[in-house]
């Protein structure tokens, strides 16, 4: 079978999207030569204007051999431990990764602190997001602050010389010439055609060319649009004026989203610098500056014939809960994995189709919780908790309002504890309690709540700023 | 199981549980064969292991061993644990095809190499050792393991009465309202759990819900059954030896074994069935055959208005992979999970119905691997099995197996990456292709560490116990 292997990767697209799939390939298959083909003119996508990455980046980077501590030194990046909601409902919270609380007597947290009324907030149970209300930051341990993974609040613009650099490194070759246009013959790419009159031919095609879908986009594929349910279609983004003095300040590992009439507001802040962005719908509000838009949703098929689409050539997802580089990701490795041979069998990429559009599906699901579980009074919000929502997910929210049940399908990116941080968060409290829960004694399980929580916030405030680790690391680096 | 169930968690401070059952109504099973998940609902319901297998004379399971199936002459087992160990993320299948080296695959599997060797040990903690690689079920005596969950269920407050149902009363919308037994005592509830077998009393009788015949692709629809005493060495597991027209059990208990031929009535009648199994057993029965009918399927729905069907009531899927009393404990873990309020929501019911469908149809299709993917044609039964029609969920997982030894995986499900592995090799699907990130360590390399891989689990598989040893050392023997 040997003569059959995919032996030559073209990669069409250099910004991150690109340039990660490109240093994913090389550094874990074994024996494939990558090339990046830049294109003129090719919009940046989300992942090369936002930096909020959840914790599948750490994954991704221990996969391609990268240790984070060393991202951290050399990006000037910050941690990013989950996402502060102001506005979306009655009370702000945090969504942060990880566990919040520990179970009694078997009963999940979650389903005590909705049973027993939740008199302090369920986020204040949280070690990754108590850690973020105090600026504060430790890897997870053994004890009580353990249990949650980090992500990265990167600055996009260094991340993508950084993976760059590092994909050349690990023997990625980039062409001189852009890609001019793709010779097609059917439903596959025959050769690439440069802007220097050259022809590049390969094996397998990646296309990474963010939303134009320069290669896929040529197969006319259907497009599944979302906006009936992530209804934003605009994006403003003002990028901040490095900080003079920021060692002074608390670095908060969260990125905040502000919930307003029309959208929502996103603040990043890095170590030396804050952006922000205004996420809305056009008509809803006037925003001034170089407006971008876009349209949330997915092509029906990630993979025709000899092209592959990853990041946003096959969908786009708005920068909320970082899940733009998630979706990058995800799909980056879901595609190091499932690499067919050059007969390209339909069997193989069916199934690589199916889960990836049930992987994106389900992330749509999950972003779109947060405007359907909303209580803002404005149009813009009454009309997105109104639309009717996709099947699966009505059927989470009616069994979660019901009695607190949650069941996590198969392509699920957000874990149980992240599901539960959002709708208790939103202020989603089951109708009735679990059956489980009457079994344990109220009076027993307060007083190891709050045992648990005087706990957590000692262990806090023990550990060291956000600042402060990440000055250890370049200190040590 | 599900009163047990039902009393032990839920406790009295949510519902009041009524079982109404009858001593004239005999027990099916004669030995039961069961799967890991067993353990862990033992030990929610406070259930010590030691006990329990004293009371039902139990045995432990490493895994069911396949005889004769894909030709006459192979043996294959399917264990309870993974083979070998990823690498670099790629499953270690792939790195064995691309040595060339596939048929050795059960060498890497502890369990696998553990039961050809009759020893058994409870895992270890220890992720680093060979030794936690694995999980066990129990083979026990099914006419004393309903006494035992009686008895125990009765303790938890669960109101037993002696009685058969005669007539069922249902109101205006077609719930159930009440059930009428044979000495005229009526017993209203909310929520009605038929656990009547076959018959189906409530769900399928008085609800009319219709029933999804599956046998086109599973044909066995009678069993015959004889225990017999143990003539050798205690094995760590069952075994399903395939037959002219279906399969035989082989189910070693403490006491004795229990035997069965499950068969298709179309293909051979019931005398020649009893013939064969009597001729097949080890020793002399220690009691009359039995024969059950069966057919296998599902009703459409589980849970009907406040009808909930547990166990045959249910739905039936043939013992070959110990799925019966699996099933069972899906439904009553559901169940409990999803306990309703009144009036009954309907998300619920759809909910627990989506759940227990899809455990079904993935289920199915397993038992439908193991008939089909077979190069047997010395009878009429198996040139049919081998030539059907499959389910497309499962001609498309086999297709992509074939092609280069992939898994469809799921999160949640009864039958992994493993258990899938071992039966597709086992009945002969082997991968054309493999996982191209397995180039990566050089030949002499993967050959050293193969080599060493195997030696260790064989190793490790000696400093275990004999299973008979070990039943004795660990207070399980039964009186």
């Amino acid at each position: 079978m040997s003569d059959m292997r995919i032996g030559t990767i073209a990669v069409v697209g250099d910004w991150v999207a690109g340039w990660s799939a490109a240093a994913a390939l090389k550094s874990r298959v074994p024996d494939v030569s990558v090339a990046v083909i830049p294109v003129a003119d090719l919009r940046p996508g989300f992942v090369d204007l936002f930096g909020g990455a959840s914790p599948s980046i750490g994954e991704f980077h221990a996969d391609i051999g990268l240790d984070e501590r060393d991202v951290l030194a050399r990006t000037g990046a910050g941690i990013r431990l989950g996402t502060r909601f102001l506005g979306w409902s009655g009370t702000d919270y945090t969504h942060a990764y990880g566990p919040a609380g520990m179970p009694i007597d078997g009963v999940p947290f979650a389903t005590l602190w909705a049973g027993l009324g939740g008199a302090k907030p369920f986020d204040s149970f949280a070690p990754a997001a108590t850690l973020a209300a105090a600026g504060r930051f430790i890897p997870a341990r053994g004890d009580i602050l353990g249990g949650y993974a980090n992500g990265l609040q990167l600055d996009p613009r260094v991340y993508r010389r950084f993976i760059e650099a590092y994909a050349r490194h690990l023997g990625v070759v980039v062409t001189a010439s852009g890609m001019r246009h793709a010779e097609t013959d059917g439903h596959r790419v025959t050769a690439l055609h440069l802007d220097d009159g050259g022809r590049l031919e390969a094996d397998l095609y990646i296309d990474a060319t963010n939303a134009d879908a320069r290669l896929i986009g040529q197969f006319g594929d259907d497009w599944q649009d979302w906006s009936a349910w992530l209804p934003c279609d605009s994006v403003v983004q003002t990028l901040g004026i490095p900080d003079a003095a920021p060692a002074d300040s608390v670095l908060p590992p969260l990125e905040q989203v502000e919930a307003i009439d029309g959208g929502w507001r996103l603040t990043s802040c890095l170590p030396g610098r804050t952006d922000t962005a205004i996420v809305y719908v056009d008509g809803a509000r006037q925003e001034p500056g170089d407006v971008r838009r876009f349209q949330n949703g997915r092509r029906s098929r990630a993979w025709i014939g000899n092209v592959v689409a990853i990041g946003e050539a096959h969908c786009v997802v708005e920068p909320l809960e970082a899940a733009p580089l998630h979706v990058l990701h995800t799909q980056i490795d879901r595609l190091v994995a499932s690499l067919p041979d050059r007969d390209f069998d339909a069997v193989e990429l069916a199934y690589y189709n199916r889960e990836t559009g049930q992987e994106a599906d389900r992330l749509r699901d999950f972003l779109i919780l947060h405007y359907a579980t909303s209580d803002r009074p404005e149009p813009f919000w009454q009309v997105a908790r109104n639309v009717a929502l996709p099947p699966l997910l009505a059927e989470t929210l009616t069994l979660f309002r019901e009695r607190g049940r949650l069941p996590i399908r198969d392509g699920e990116s957000f874990d149980r504890d992240s599901w539960h941080a959002v709708l208790l968060g939103q202020g989603i409290v089951p109708r009735r309690g679990d059956v489980l829960t009457a079994a344990v004694d109220p009076k027993r399980a307060r007083a190891a709540m709050a045992d648990f929580r005087a706990r957590l916030s000692k262990a806090v405030a023990a550990a060291p700023t956000h600042r402060a680790y990440l000055a250890s690391l370049r200190t040590n680096a | 199981m599900t009163a047990a169930a039902l009393a032990a968690v839920a406790g009295r401070s949510v519902a009041e549980v009524q079982l109404v059952e009858s001593e004239e109504i005999g027990i099916v099973g004669v030995g039961e064969a069961t799967l890991p998940h067993i353990r862990s609902f033992n030990t929610r319901l406070g259930i010590d292991e030691a006990e329990f297998m004293r009371a039902t004379a139990a045995t432990f399971k490493l895994g069911i061993e396949f005889s004769d199936w894909a030709r006459i002459g192979d043996s294959y087992i399917h264990p309870f644990g993974a083979f070998g160990h990823d690498v670099d993320g790629v499953g270690f299948h792939h790195y064995l095809s691309r040595a060339g080296h596939i048929a050795t695959l059960p060498d890497y599997s502890l369990p696998v190499v553990a039961a050809r060797h009759a020893k058994f040990a409870p895992p270890l903690d220890d992720p680093r050792s060979l030794l936690s690689t694995y999980g066990y079920a129990y083979q026990f005596d099914a006419t004393r393991y309903a006494p035992f969950l009686r008895a125990r269920a009765e303790r938890h407050g669960v109101t037993r009465t002696e009685g058969r149902v005669v007539d069922v009363e249902r109101s205006s919308t077609g719930d159930v309202v009440a059930v009428v037994l044979d000495d005229g005592r009526r017993m209203t509830g909310d929520l009605f759990v038929d656990c009547s077998g076959f018959r189906s009393l409530l769900l399928g009788q008085a609800m009319g819900e219709p029933f999804e015949d599956w046998s086109h692709w599973l044909p066995c629809d009678r069993a015959v059954a004889v225990p017999c005493a143990d003539a050798g060495t205690l094995k760590p597991y069952t075994t399903a030896t395939a037959m002219p027209a279906g399969w035989r059990w082989r189910i070693p208990l403490q006491h004795r074994v229990g035997n069965g031929y499950v068969y298709a009535s179309a293909h051979i009648d019931d005398g020649a069935a009893q013939d064969a199994l009597l001729r097949s057993i080890e020793s002399t029965p220690l009691a009359d055959p039995r024969m059950v009918r069966f057919k296998a399927g599902r009703r459409a729905r589980s849970w009907v208005g406040n009808v909930v069907g547990v166990g045959l009531a249910g739905g039936f899927l043939e013992p070959l992979e110990s799925t019966s009393i699996y099933l069972i404990q899906l439904a009553i873990t559901q169940l409990l999970e999803l306990f309703p309020a009144t009036p009954i929501s309907p998300v619920d019911r759809d909910t627990f119905n989506r759940v227990v469908d899809l455990e079904y149809d993935r289920i199915r299709d397993f038992l439908i691997l193991h008939y089909h993917a077979t190069t047997r044609d010395d009878s009429p039964f198996w040139d049919h099995v081998r030539t059907m029609e499959v389910p497309d969920t499962l001609a498309e997982k086999l297709a992509l197996f074939r092609k280069r030894g992939r898994v469809m995986t799921y999160r949640e499900g009864v039958f992994l990456e493993p258990s899938w592995i071992a039966v597709y090799l086992g009945q002969g699907v082997v991968p054309q292709g493999y996982d191209q990130r397995a180039d990566r360590p050089s030949d002499a390399a993967l050959a050293q560490a193969l080599a060493r891989l195997r030696a260790e689990t064989r190793d490790a598989v000696m400093t275990m116990p004999d299973h008979a040893a070990y039943i004795a050392q660990s207070g399980a023997a039964a009186a």
